[in-house]
């Protein structure tokens, strides 16, 4: 196997980005079309899904088996288009760069911005006039009673203000259902027909099982519309295809043609058709599901089998495999969240974060590296675009060390992808989420960093955000937020000068993070429920593992495991916060800087006005978390443990876990522009800093920053988190590949879970983001998944300029 | 209400003579105000306009053909309080769908949006910046009830200036318009 790799390796060596138009000459035109695309707001779905919705209303008929009508309804008779001459069959919306409009969701938040929205300042998406009066006039009025916020308010309407305060937590059930991975190779293996066949068989066993009955039928009736989708491109493609005068794109469309007669509906025979294949169950997962973090998974284990065996045959070239490969990026890419002005501010820039996971160990516990690994790592390379979220499991004592340095190597190239992610620690993190260990070895990740077993794990792993600001800022004045009143929000915990000891005041604050804990799981839960009465997804269930033999949607239960996830904003700063009051308010051996914890909280409420010596002490001398301070280590430990603590016994809709994580998307900067100062000396409006990231500028050695990150209990963040680290760029020389995975390599021996980076210096960032034309397409990571610096909104720009930058030939910080 | 149901009996052509007239008037109203900087009222002549319109232009009346829906807007200080109840109202001896205005709160509102104060109510307004959402991140206004009937008012509301051939309520509230 080793040597067949090697043979791979070396003829995936040629092939640079600085040769993509001589080598790939697909790929450089798509780059260029992908990068000249301009987002297009799609109301295709919502149309066709709500005129369906009104035409069956009243009828005696149950709403799984409306909604599975619908969606297939929808994908039988959606409009097909090739944009370009990718290779593939299929398209998330009828637009080259698509925005789908979920009105079930939160699609009606751009009502008022109907005139507006595409020439607004940030990140406009094009809006036609017409689709825009269909919108008004058709669409919108029907969901402003039906949308999941307005269903959920009904059932539960204080705990849904408090989601609309915004800064106290926020469920991402109000927008999605998503975040997961479905188990394509099903798909891949038996077909679309074969699936559609053992529903109904099931639906003839369960006859007198009126839940049963009603799930298989509604899973018949959704796929039925993957199986028109495709016959629907196939036939589109050979009709084109008669008229197409270019010898090249003729050839393509009557191959497409002939793909996507064969696949879904029947079981895929070559890596080409196993890859159209996945793609168009993707895109139909959409029709159900919105687009936000669906992901492809382990596409390297996955599409291994057609690979090798067309390799091997001689039916695939390097240069074929690439091509395909390299198609399926960019239709990942051919579609991002449609988000109004507002959401820009939180979420901006992010594309709908598909996440595909490579390398890692197998089921057994073997080394998964193949052939194809290197090939999509090299598309990897090549490619640096906003999506696909290209992650690599690495298991320091079974994979390679060539596997390593080739991951290291392509980062160092494309300044920011894939991230890397710790097989040891994140197994056994999920084996003790009552993952079997088969399974737990079988992860891929979802959306941003999060972990799943694939296919098997219905994860709805983004669904609580808690805003770790306003639990301190709770537990600092007696229970009050800034945004509910005079009142304690749910318990009076005490005043600044009731506690006497730091963990006096430290009880409060974990009685305040239990208390928005119970509160977001309890509205969590109700749009769970609400989810189970309204959306359920029967597309979605025939494509996991669980569902099928359990008669039951994966909304009610139906998977293998049922998880959810639960991200924390804000704990780099919260956590210095908190080592600053006992430093300074609980420390009698601090003779530097000493004040009251009123004192304290009024120079914060005060923003530090007037407390500049303050404010100076906080940022420079007290404790930070990236340090080896003591009292930093051990409070970054008590967090994390907190977080773990509270969570664990509660268990979402579906009886699953809540998986505690560290991400942030944009979340951080966009809050952190719109909150207060806080003790650690972070003064208002400053965003926080990201994911489990050590705040900027710390002065503290690069090894010192991932020794603190690595001791933190890795069982105690099932979820995973975000560690980002920016290195001064530097030759991509082996001596440098190899010093950046050995340090890599380290990190993760000391327990490490994941790590990302941006290979940019501080002046390149400053650049961009005073000319952004001079830059257009400069990717960045930033906390989870990639974006486009010139499309993030100025607190994320300088969130990301602030990081601190390493030296990674000397491991020093260097200063802004 | 009043002037609508002085309306009533009148011939279609003097009706609407009246209502551009009102129209004329309302606005050099909202001139005043806004030059005397008094807004706690802008909003109450705003709406007086939008609801004549909605008489007056069968396009827009269009946007809320069968729609019935109350809104409360105020402010925490209770300077501003306003509904704006959209029904079926009275015109000639037929019903057309329009909106009511009053000076006070009106119970069980669908939706109420409670601005920080007249500021912040004048801020969102003369913006031009239709993010609700921003508003409410900023704190500058909250929302409870549903928000997706906000979410329409708002689209409404930002039809008026255009309707009246402006770009914004900044150009309707300049002397010159």
């Amino acid at each position: 196997m080793y040597e067949k790799i090697e043979q791979v390796r070396q003829q995936l060596k040629d092939y640079t980005p600085g040769s993509l138009k001589k080598d790939l000459p697909l790929l450089d035109t798509l780059l260029e079309l992908h990068y000249g695309a301009v987002a297009k707001v799609d109301i295709e779905r919502a149309h066709y899904m709500t005129a369906h919705l009104k035409k069956t209303e009243g009828l005696n008929s149950p709403m799984a088996i409306r909604r599975a009508q619908a969606i297939s309804s929808y994908l039988s008779n959606r409009k097909i288009v090739f944009h370009d001459n990718n290779m593939l069959g299929g398209a998330t919306t009828g637009k080259a760069l698509g925005a789908p409009l979920y009105p079930e969701f939160f699609g009606l938040s751009i009502w008022p911005e109907l005139g507006s929205i595409s020439t607004r300042d940030e990140n406009p998406q094009i809006l036609d006039k017409a689709d825009a009066k269909i919108l008004n006039f058709d669409v919108f009025p029907y969901w402003m009673e039906k949308s999941m916020s307005e269903a959920v308010r009904k059932k539960d309407p204080f705990r849904q203000s408090l989601l609309e305060k915004m800064i106290i937590y926020t469920i991402s059930k109000a927008a999605t259902i998503s975040h997961t991975t479905p188990c394509y190779e099903l798909v891949l293996k038996k077909g679309i027909q074969a699936m559609m066949d053992e529903a109904a068989l099931k639906e003839a066993e369960h006859q007198d099982d009126k839940e049963k009955l009603v799930f298989y039928q509604s899973v018949r009736i959704a796929l039925q519309g993957i199986i028109d989708y495709a016959a629907n491109i196939s036939r589109e493609a050979a009709k084109k295809a008669e008229t197409e005068t270019d010898p090249k794109r003729k050839k393509n469309l009557q191959r497409m043609a002939k793909i996507c007669k064969q696949v879904p509906l029947k079981p895929a025979r070559t890596f080409h058709e196993a890859v159209n294949s996945l793609w168009i169950c993707q895109v139909c997962v959409f029709a159900e599901n919105s687009n936000m973090a669906i992901n492809p998974g382990r596409l390297d284990q996955i599409l291994y089998p057609y690979f090798i065996k067309d390799y091997e045959s001689g039916d695939l070239s390097i240069d074929e495999a690439l091509n395909i490969s390299g198609s399926l990026w960019f239709k990942l890419a051919d579609n991002v969240n449609l988000v109004p002005q507002a959401a820009e501010k939180l979420f901006g820039g992010a594309g709908a974060v598909p996440a595909i996971t490579l390398g890692g160990v197998d089921k057994e516990g073997n080394d998964a590296v193949n052939e194809l690994t290197y090939v999509l790592l090299k598309v990897t390379e090549l490619l640096p675009i906003r999506d696909p979220n290209v992650n690599a499991r690495f298991h320091p004592q079974k994979n390679s060390k060539d596997y390593r340095n080739e991951v290291s190597r392509v980062i160092l190239t494309n300044k920011a992808i894939p991230a890397f992610f710790n097989d040891i620690e994140n197994i056994k993190t999920l084996v003790n989420q009552g993952e079997t260990l088969e399974h737990a070895r079988d992860y891929a990740v979802i959306g941003c960093v999060e972990l799943g077993s694939a296919g098997r794990d219905y994860s709805a792993s983004s669904s609580i955000f808690m805003m770790m600001y306003t639990i301190l800022y709770m537990a600092l004045h007696n229970g009050r937020t800034t945004v509910t009143g005079d009142q304690p929000l749910w318990k009076a915990t005490g005043n600044p000068e009731d506690f006497n000891t730091f963990d006096d005041f430290f009880s409060a604050y974990k009685e305040q993070t239990r208390l928005m804990a119970q509160n977001a799981v309890s509205l969590n839960n109700t749009y769970g429920k609400m989810h189970q009465e309204i959306l359920t997804t029967p597309l979605l269930s025939a494509l996991f593992k669980g569902p099928m033999d359990k008669g039951c949607d994966l909304i009610f239960g139906g998977a293998v495991y049922n998880s959810s996830g639960v991200t924390h904003i804000g704990f780099p700063d919260v956590c210095d916060s908190l080592c600053a009051i006992k430093d300074v308010c609980f420390n009698e051996n601090n003779t530097d800087m000493k004040l009251t914890l009123a004192e304290m909280v009024a120079a914060v409420d005060h923003n530090f006005t007037g407390n500049k010596l303050l404010e100076a002490y906080l940022k420079n001398k007290a404790p930070k978390y990236g340090t080896s301070h003591p009292v930093a280590v051990e409070m970054s430990r008590k967090l994390i443990d907190l977080g773990y603590e509270v969570f664990n016994d509660q268990k979402n809709y579906r009886g699953g876990n809540y998986r505690v994580a560290y991400w942030t998307m944009t979340n951080h900067a966009g809050y952190g522009s719109v909150t207060g100062a806080l003790p650690s000396g972070r003064k208002a409006n400053v965003p926080f800093s990201s994911g489990i990231t050590p705040s900027s500028q710390i002065d503290t050695r690069l090894t010192t920053a991932l020794d603190s990150v690595a001791g933190l209990n890795s069982q105690h963040t099932p979820g995973a988190y975000a560690l980002n680290m920016k290195y001064s760029p530097v030759q991509c020389s082996p001596e440098n590949v190899d010093r950046f995975g050995s340090i890599v390599q380290t990190y993760m021996n000391n327990g490490g879970q994941q790590v990302q980076f941006n290979i940019q210096d501080y002046q390149t960032l400053k650049d961009a983001k005073a000319d952004p034309d001079s830059h257009p397409h400069l990717l960045v990571r930033v906390s989870g998944y990639s974006a486009y610096f010139k499309s993030l909104n100025e607190a994320m720009k300088d969130e990301l300029i602030m990081r601190s930058q390493y030296n990674l030939e000397t491991g020093e910080f260097v200063p802004l | 209400m009043d002037f609508i149901k002085t309306l009533e009996g009148h011939s279609k052509t003097i009706q609407m003579s009246l209502i551009e007239d009102k129209l004329k008037t309302l606005k050099t109203q909202i001139e005043t105000q806004a030059a005397g900087e008094a807004m706690d009222k802008l909003l109450y002549l705003l709406l007086q306009a939008m609801s004549l319109l909605f008489l007056f232009n069968k396009d827009y009346r269009k946007n809320i053909k069968d729609f019935t829906g109350t809104y409360v807007i105020n402010s925490q200080d209770k300077k501003i309080d306003v509904s704006a109840i959209f029904k079926k109202i009275p015109v000639f001896l037929t019903q057309k769908d329009g909106m009511e205005v009053k000076d006070r709160a009106v119970d069980n509102p669908t939706t109420t949006v409670t601005f920080k104060d007249g500021k912040a109510m004048a801020d969102f307004l003369l913006s031009g910046n239709t993010d609700v959402i921003a508003g409410m991140l900023n704190n500058q206004l909250s929302v409870s009830g549903n928000l997706n009937y906000l979410f329409k008012f708002v689209y409404l509301l930002w039809l008026i200036p255009e309707l009246l051939g402006m770009n914004n309520f900044k150009d309707l509230l300049s002397p010159s318009a």
